[in-house]
């Protein structure tokens, strides 16, 4: 490889090294969380978002989340109802995946429309495997550290509306 | 940097990711349609609302692209996810390495920006060592490419430069990590490693005695924090205090995969602490020259290309 490709590939890894240096202290500065926002930093925003510069691997940091469990409260078209704690059974891959999307419960707190948008989607998910069900209630609670106890946290109901021939 | 090197660590880095993302994909398989589905558990339009950014090739994008086609959403991921996983296939057997890499990464990031509110480290680690490899010429041995033999023509800068930068990217997310830990009163106060044995998520085992030895979860959390806050250093020293900091590491992440049962997490994190910092490309030939007998394979050309 000749000389001036080896030093333009450097510049171009310590330039991406940079980048990950920056996006790694934005939760400490919002000098430098207002330059990543920028429009002018789009192309480089584009660009870390590709290449998976733009995390931060603060993992568990700087504070443990509290858990948070769903259920689902099914009310059937005959009057019977049912609580389902677990919507279908899954490797523990696919259990880690679900709590984390639980999780960004706590991050759109402020976002009451996602909230629901985000429940009304999992109670999708019910209706669509009990097509009887005509009333779902998701039901979110938080685990309390150092309680060690599930205290309600956030509660939301769905009724279906078309009723598919049940009468 | 003029330095050439045959990229083996790099190799067998490609083969251990390869594996581990085609394992990963099959364990996540029969949930595919409640992750990325059109009405799956968070359904598409929440996904594409809460994605990093249009520019981001999404499973939305994709079936946006292949519009003429008329394909239902679903339809989509399940070819996205077939591609995927053959493009793993080839990137861990080595079988048109350089595109297969490209692919690879590509179709990780469309998973990854498809819902990224299912993500966690091991995606990003994965995506971070993905990036990689799709330079030409990085981890290309031990494939059907190039077979088991080591030629000299197999040796290039790129493979020294790559596996230079890809260390320092490495140590530095450690450094993050541990500056994130240090920041949190609940790691400074030794509260964290209890708290997270205690989630339900978490809790395979009772850990609840640790509230009477706080000094036990305080040891753990600083030793945690030592190790990360400091890694890039350790790394910098001396051999045998860069082989102590490592078996520290590989010790914790044992921890994860033992207590926690995050074990495509643990898993990913002993990989590449193995070939990017334990295993050097010199102790590989001298274990190879060792080892194989059968003067057809990598011992004997490695024998011969001895440094």
């Amino acid at each position: 490889m000749k000389k001036y490709k080896i030093k333009l590939l450097s510049l171009f890894f310590t330039l991406h090294l940079l980048l990950v240096f920056f996006s790694m202290m934005m939760p400490y500065s919002d000098k430098l969380s207002n330059i990543w926002d920028s429009k002018y930093f789009t192309p480089i925003r584009v660009y870390a978002v590709y290449t998976g510069t733009h995390i931060q691997f603060d993992f568990f940091a700087p504070s443990i989340n509290s858990s948070l469990k769903v259920s689902y409260l099914v009310e059937y078209f005959n009057g019977e109802t049912e609580l389902i704690e677990e919507l279908s059974e899954k490797s523990r891959e696919s259990q880690i995946r679900y709590e984390n999307i639980m999780s960004n419960f706590f991050e759109i707190e402020e976002d009451e429309s996602l909230r629901k948008a985000m429940t009304a989607s999992w109670a999708a998910k019910v209706f669509s495997k009990r097509p009887d069900a005509k009333k779902v209630k998701v039901k979110i609670e938080l685990f309390e550290i150092p309680q060690m106890k599930w205290s309600d946290y956030y509660e939301s109901s769905f009724e279906r509306k078309v009723t598919a021939g049940i009468p | 940097m003029k330095e050439k090197s045959y990229g083996l660590a790099l190799s067998l880095l490609r083969i251990a990711l390869g594996l581990i993302l085609i394992f990963q994909a099959i364990s996540i398989a029969p949930s595919l349609y409640d992750f990325y589905g059109e009405f799956g558990i968070m359904q598409s339009a929440i996904s594409d609302y809460l994605a990093t950014g249009s520019f981001v090739p999404s499973m939305s994008s994709v079936q946006n692209t292949l519009s003429w086609f008329h394909l239902h959403r679903d339809e989509v991921v399940t070819l996205i996810f077939y591609l995927y996983l053959i493009a793993c296939a080839f990137f861990t057997i080595g079988l048109y390495t350089s595109l297969a890499s490209v692919m690879t990464f590509l179709l990780h990031l469309i998973l990854l920006s498809s819902n990224r509110a299912s993500t966690y480290g091991v995606d990003h680690y994965l995506h971070f060592a993905l990036f990689y490899y799709i330079f030409p010429g990085v981890g290309r041995l031990l494939s059907f490419d190039e077979g088991l033999k080591l030629r000299e023509d197999h040796k290039n800068v790129m493979n020294s430069l790559v596996l230079k930068w890809m260390k320092i990217h490495f140590a530095l997310t450690y450094f993050a990590a541990g500056l994130g830990k240090i920041s949190g009163e609940q790691w400074r106060g030794g509260e964290a490693i209890w708290r997270s044995l205690m989630l339900p998520e978490y809790q395979f085992y009772d850990f609840s005695f640790l509230s009477q030895y706080h000094f036990v979860g305080l040891f753990l959390c600083w030793w945690t924090m030592v190790i990360e806050l400091f890694y890039p250093l350790f790394m910098l020293m001396n051999r045998k205090v860069a082989l102590l900091c490592l078996s520290q590491v590989i010790l914790m992440h044992l921890g994860i995969i033992v207590f926690m049962k995050l074990y495509y997490f643990g898993l990913v994190m002993i990989v590449l602490n193995l070939f990017l910092f334990v295993l050097r490309e010199k102790d590989i030939l001298h274990f190879m020259e060792k080892k194989t007998k059968d003067p057809g394979v990598l011992g004997l050309i490695a024998r011969k290309h001895l440094v």
